[in-house]
């Protein structure tokens, strides 16, 4: 298959048509991340935050399910910031959401919870 | 003219459409069932020090979209590092039930870039992303999908444009937006990327 004709077909995935409406509501997630590894002084854990945080807040806005993963990365933002029960909270939001996450976030709980015990 | 094959070949390129690869072999994928994948950070072969965080962070999107639940890929590189897996090379190493155990997902990516980046021509200029890639179950290790992607974006921009820094920049982010495109093409292209997943609403159906 041609790239071009392939492109046709991402046009259509990624603004979602009739027949493949998006399951999610997609905001900064992925850009943020890139921008992390790639310009980390232009994706600072105050910037992460704030549009992760935008991001959560539009999807409510709209009435659509935030990205898989959006808690789980805003978890661990308020995590490396040292708000411990933020963090907690978006962990368990993460894993009753989606109980896929069910035993890494678990795990990622437990982590805090022994920062916030120090 | 019936009889001419050159004409019943054009004929058959016309009527096959771009449906020239056969789909895969499903069967250990739907045995396998995944729920959950783990995306470990890509092994590089290229010479750009960026691209597998940039192809890390592209296939989030596309999985979730075919209705798997994917490991948030941030949270996981992190606590690789942290358990001394530096480089994506040596997370490619990890046993597998030990990813299991930790990040509970049902399947594991393991994805190798070849090529990223741009090459320059005096009128033009392709971005090409080429990779590999393998989905192993993380319950028992088989193999139940593999698939290659070869993405060219041609671009406009000519040798002396990519002199000036300002238009390198845009270059770099280019290259990202092919590694996105190219995430799509081999995770999601029917017949060859992965099956709808459990969070779809056509998943269990006969793929087209």
């Amino acid at each position: 298959m041609k790239p071009y004709l392939w492109l046709g077909s991402i046009v259509l995935l990624l603004t979602g048509c009739q027949t493949a409406r998006p399951l999610y509501y997609w905001g900064n997630y992925e850009n943020i991340n890139y921008l992390a590894y790639a310009k980390p002084d232009k994706a600072t854990l105050d910037v992460q935050r704030e549009k992760l945080e935008e991001d959560l807040q539009k999807a409510a806005g709209n009435s659509l399910t935030a990205n898989p993963g959006l808690h789980a990365q805003l978890g661990y933002v308020y995590f490396q910031l040292g708000r411990v029960d933020d963090a907690i909270k978006e962990f368990t939001a993460e894993k009753s959401l989606f109980p896929e996450a069910a035993t890494f976030m678990d795990r990622m709980i437990e982590k805090a919870q022994g920062t916030a015990a120090k | 003219m019936k009889s001419n094959p050159f004409f019943l070949f054009l004929a058959a390129m016309l009527l096959g459409g771009c449906a020239t690869i056969p789909p895969k072999d499903y069967t250990l994928y739907r045995q396998s069932n995944p729920r959950s994948i783990l995306v470990l950070p890509p092994v590089n072969e290229s010479n750009e020090i960026i691209a597998p965080y940039s192809m890390l962070t592209t296939v989030t999107r596309p999985l979730s979209e075919l209705g798997y639940y994917v490991i948030p890929v941030v949270l996981a590189d992190h606590l690789l590092k942290e358990n001394g897996m530096g480089l994506p090379a040596e997370m490619h190493q990890a046993p597998l039930e030990k990813l299991h155990s930790v990040f509970g997902a049902d399947a594991v990516l393991y994805i190798t870039i070849e090529q990223y980046g741009s090459k320059y021509q005096v009128f033009a200029s392709n971005t090409i992303v080429k990779a590999r890639a393998k989905l192993l179950d993380a319950r028992n290790g088989t193999e139940i999908w593999q698939g290659r992607v070869d993405f060219v974006a041609q671009g406009q921009s000519g040798l002396l444009e990519a002199l000036v820094t300002q238009v390198l920049n845009k270059l770099v982010d280019q290259a990202h937006m092919t590694a996105t495109m190219a995430s799509i093409q081999l995770l999601t292209m029917p017949g060859q990327g992965l099956l709808k997943g459990p969070r779809h609403p056509e998943y269990g159906k006969p793929s087209p």
